[in-house]
């Protein structure tokens, strides 16, 4: 919430020798946080962001209160004035108004009436004041209800006395079926948590803390008014103003909770302002039904206690000083100290650690000195420090053969699940996503990763991408797993893509991986396998797309991905080796032509070559349809073996 | 031997003329040097001489063998000198090697995990997915606060959990707290938890999914300077020693004194102006960073740890904000760091 200060208006409220740029910088630093300074001819302004919190310093008189406590902290002068308003409140014997609050829905309620001689401008003043607040200037007694929210901080309202007919105003629930129409002329159906007034004939006269009524509002007309100041409850007054979206500017102020304790300066205010300016007369008594009782709060904090939450040392004089200059009354006693809270801070400051915040803000944050504790040594769980190191050692690898990474949403459409055709049931969905693109969180990076290559098709038609991200899979009754999978998408072939992965587990030491044939519901039935080790670890599954999928985007280009456990992959891995010896002795070598076939893959021969003695490597050199070319390479670590002796091995192995 | 070391020697210059390659000149070599070359063939036949003449004969042979060796070393270097008057241009693009990329996160998460090793912390990774408890009740958001709904936040459509509430996509790192004081029960605990964040925003300044990184630090005795000694560390290492940062009072219902943490802008060195204009990037020369503060007793008792034994200080930062002023790099149009647009991602 923003609000508009003049900063002649709150030199009405404090003697002040700071210029308008050292309350925007030191104000900034210790409390409200003033967003910038709009200059007028005469004047200055200070735009104010107020939180939630602050409420009380949403008002000038507030706002001087802040100012008055923070610039003697940089050597300038500022007192306080004390708020000006008659407490006068002699009961005048009369039955003008009625006010019932029986279910105690509101905290208090502060109300007189007043005769007025005549609607019409307000004075210049309180014109230019409302205006430079960025508040439009009505007629002289709406003025009043608004130039006094801004000056005390608590809004006000005023009826036309005469409209209301009955006299009466009763606080009530709403009623189903009900509505109301604002002076703005809308009408609203009300809910039944909605607090209205009723006249007392059942008609509904206000939204009390939010919005006037046309029916009770001033007009040019009016001759009697009642001002009338309530306290809300808060959670009421912005249940109802967020339900039926209206955001007044009293409703900003009511649902941040003002003391009730301004309910009846303001209202004396307005009453004192109505007689003074415009020479109105007080018609009845001060009407102020108090439901709230406030208990002094006290506070008990020790002296050592605030030093070691700030990290510096105080001194008593400049903590007393400042809690005083801030409305805290505060008595000290041997290190410890007894402070009584304001009636404006009550909702605020309630442990000692905000009575610690109110002294460090006005100390000053900037005099804090900036030390990095010191600690004994944090032990990070074994399984994160592998994850970690791991994931960019691999990320590095894969830029430097030349993947691009990705980061994509980790929530996608339902068209991209049709695509895949995958079962929307196994997956968990948003039921407030703000977009079709990311309803659904997945359960497979492939389809995200297909879905960038296939965007980027246009500016770059070869290439590889790969992401490394959680995947989500229900579980019932509890949260979901959340696995980190490894996914890596080419249009360079199977078997590129079964090099890098090849690539990755070498350089990692994680072992070798066994490629399988198996069916993959995204990729073609023969050009799809599963990926495990020899004990038999699943590892994951790598394929060439389906041409069903593909076909449906028309797009021709064969792309081959897989996805891999990736905390498998880290399981395994080994930052160094073990060391296998070398032969000192010649190498021969052969090179022998192997025919695949369904049921003898390259994986049948492979085992097969566990029969070859003295066999220490082996090559891929050529492959033309089902016939590869593999160099073998035989030697012995204590002789040299002959060309005649490897002959015979492979006899024996071709047979 | 000396008639028969000169004979040689003819023979072996004539074949040096004719030499015209470095291969023609290594078989040369081979020939007279090799194992079962001419110098080796002539120390055979002096083998069964007397040990006199067999010194005499064998410092012949050894000249013989040092001037051929000479000769062939000469002839080899203007060869290869020879070979260098093809055409050469040393200015033709070089061979295109492959390099791929990272995404700036990644970078960004990388150096952040380095600085605060340095200072102790531990690197830790919480769930995107988590109950409503953890992200709010537990962080002193009770439900129907008024802080709560300010606070936008995806739901996932599944059933409610009777002790903690409804499943949510986690809009901030600070969830991770509650856990971290679940796991190591009993302080110190200085954790980094960076993770993936959830919010309903999307439009050229927010994106639906980013990333936080969430600093936590609790033991005895932590104070606001320690808050700020740390700041001061990150901030000098990610950004550089010339900029300056500040607190300045805030409010979460999670910390006890709250902050907003600025830094200077670079582009206008924290005055604000730039050659008498406004600066463009910065508000008055501050940027803000994040929130921040110390972190509130009723958080650390959901952590079923003694605020009257301990403190602690936490932070929240955007990465993606982080990275892009460091960077100073100004995107018009947030959007482009998850569209997965290749002429993006390839220029890191």
């Amino acid at each position: 919430m923003n609000v508009q200060i003049p900063f002649s208006f709150v030199r009405e409220y404090v003697d002040t020798d700071a210029t308008a740029e050292e309350v925007y910088k030191w104000l900034s630093l210790c409390g409200p946080s003033i967003e910038k300074i709009i200059k007028t001819d005469e004047d200055a302004v200070f735009d104010v962001e107020i939180t939630a919190n602050r409420i009380d310093t949403a008002g000038v008189y507030g706002f001087a209160r802040e100012l008055a406590a923070i610039v003697p902290q940089f050597g300038k002068k500022a007192l306080l004035r004390p708020f000006g308003v008659s407490l006068d409140k002699t009961s005048v014997n009369d039955n003008l108004l009625y006010i019932e609050d029986q279910k105690k829905l509101v905290n208090r309620i502060c109300a007189v009436v007043v005769d007025v001689t005549e609607i019409n401008n307000s004075a210049p003043y309180i014109a230019k004041r409302l205006e430079l607040a960025g508040v439009r200037s009505i007629n002289n007694i709406v003025d009043i209800t608004n130039y006094v929210m801004l000056e005390v901080g608590h809004p006000v309202h005023a009826f036309d006395y005469d409209r209301l007919s009955t006299g009466k105003l009763i606080f009530r629930y709403a009623r189903k079926g009900e509505n109301l129409t604002t002076l703005e002329d809308k009408t609203y159906q009300l809910c039944e948590d909605d607090i209205i007034i009723d006249d007392s004939t059942g008609r509904i006269v206000d939204l009390p803390g939010i919005i006037g009524t046309s029916n009770s509002v001033i007009t040019k007309d009016t001759k009697r008014v009642i001002f009338f100041v309530e306290s809300n409850n808060r959670y009421a007054i912005r249940k109802t103003s967020m339900t039926h979206a209206i955001r007044t500017l009293a409703a900003t102020f009511n649902e941040k909770g003002p003391d009730s304790e301004l309910a009846i300066i303001a209202l004396l205010r307005s009453r004192d302002l109505a007689v003074s300016e415009y020479g109105a007369k007080q018609a009845s008594g001060i009407i102020d039904i108090n439901h709230v009782k406030n208990e002094q709060k006290i506070i008990q904090v020790a002296h050592a206690d605030i030093e070691k939450i700030i990290g510096d040392t105080l001194e008593v004089r400049s903590i007393a000083d400042i809690l005083s200059r801030l409305g805290f009354g505060v008595h000290e006693n041997k290190g410890l100290y007894d402070i009584s809270v304001p009636t404006w801070r009550k909702n605020d400051v309630e442990i000692p650690q905000d009575i610690v915040e109110e002294i460090a803000r006005i100390y000053g944050y900037f005099n804090i000195p900036a030390k990095v504790q010191k600690t004994d040594i944090i032990e990070q769980p074994e399984q994160y420090e592998r994850m970690f190191t791991y994931l960019f050692r691999i990320k590095n690898l894969l830029k430097h053969v030349g993947a691009h990474e990705l980061y994509t949403y980790s929530l996608i459409s339902k068209d991209l699940m049709d695509l895949f055709g995958e079962d929307s049931s196994l997956f968990l969905r948003l039921n407030n996503s703000i977009s079709t693109d990311i309803e659904y969180l997945r359960t497979s990076l492939i389809p995200s990763v297909f879905a960038a290559l296939y965007e980027n098709r246009g500016y770059k038609s070869n290439a590889t991408f790969f992401e490394i991200a959680n995947v989500y899979h229900k579980k019932n009754k509890s949260l979901p797993d959340e696995k980190r999978m490894i996914t890596i998408a080419t249009t360079k072939g199977f078997y590129y893509l079964a090099g890098l992965i090849r690539l990755i587990t070498q350089d990692i030491h994680a072992g070798e991986v066994q490629f399988i044939q198996e069916k993959h519901r995204f990729f073609d039935p023969q050009e799809s396998a599963r990926l495990e080790y020899s004990d038999g670890t699943f590892l994951g599954h790598a394929g060439n797309l389906s041409a069903k999928i593909a076909s449906k985007k028309s797009y021709k280009t064969v792309v081959s991905v897989c996805e891999l456990d990736f905390e498998v992959l880290v399981a395994r891995a080994r930052l160094i080796h073990s060391y296998t010896p070398y032969t000192q002795y010649a190498v021969i070598k052969r090179d022998i032509t192997l025919q695949l076939s369904g049921s003898t893959p390259f994986s049948w021969h492979l085992s097969r070559f566990a029969a070859l003695t003295h066999l220490i490597k082996w090559e891929l050199i050529d492959m033309y349809n089902e016939k590869v070319t593999v160099r073998l390479y035989f030697g012995d670590l204590t002789q040299n073996l002959t060309e005649k002796q490897v002959d015979e091995y492979i006899k024996n192995y071709l047979s | 031997m000396k008639d028969e070391i000169d004979r040689l020697t003819k023979v072996f210059n004539k074949s040096l003329l004719l030499v015209s390659s470095v291969e023609s000149l290594e078989a040369l070599e081979q020939e007279y040097l090799g194992r079962r070359g001419v110098i080796n063939s002539l120390f055979t036949s002096i083998k069964e001489q007397p040990l006199d003449t067999k010194k005499q004969l064998g410092s012949h042979i050894n000249n013989f063998k040092t001037t051929i060796e000479h000769s062939l070393l000469s002839k080899k270097s203007s060869l290869l000198d020879q070979k260098k008057t093809s055409f050469f241009d040393v200015s033709v693009p070089a061979e295109k090697l492959p390099l791929g990329s990272l995404h700036i996160v990644t970078y960004a998460i990388e150096e952040i995990s380095s600085i605060f090793r340095q200072l102790g912390f531990i690197r830790m990774s919480y769930r995107e997915v988590e109950w409503e408890y953890f992200s709010f009740d537990a962080l002193n958001m009770p439900k129907n606060h008024p802080a709560r709904d300010d606070f936008e936040t995806f739901f996932i459509d599944e059933e409610p959990d009777k002790t903690y509430g409804k499943m949510v996509l986690t809009p901030h790192t600070s969830s991770g707290q509650i856990r971290e004081m679940l796991r190591v029960k009993t302080p110190p605990i200085k954790m980094i938890n960076i993770g993936k964040t959830y919010r309903p925003n999307w439009d050229a300044s927010h994106v639906p999914m980013f990333h936080q990184f969430e600093g936590f630090c609790v033991d005895k005795d932590i104070s606001i300077s320690h808050l700020k000694g740390t700041i001061e560390y990150f901030v000098h290492s990610f950004f550089g020693k010339k900029r300056a940062f500040r607190l300045r009072p805030f409010h979460f219902q999670f910390t006890e004194p709250s902050f907003e943490i600025d830094i200077s802008c670079e582009i206008c060195g924290g005055t604000g102006m730039v050659q008498s204009a406004k600066c463009r990037l910065c508000k008055a020369g501050w940027l803000e960073l994040g929130g921040a503060g110390m972190v509130h007793p009723n958080v650390l008792k959901s952590g079923n740890i003694d605020p009257l034994v301990y403190s602690g200080w936490a932070f929240g930062f955007g990465i993606e904000r982080v990275a892009m002023m460091k960077e100073g790099l100004k995107l018009d149009d947030i959007r482009v760091l998850y569209n997965s647009d290749i002429r993006f991602l390839e220029q890191f």
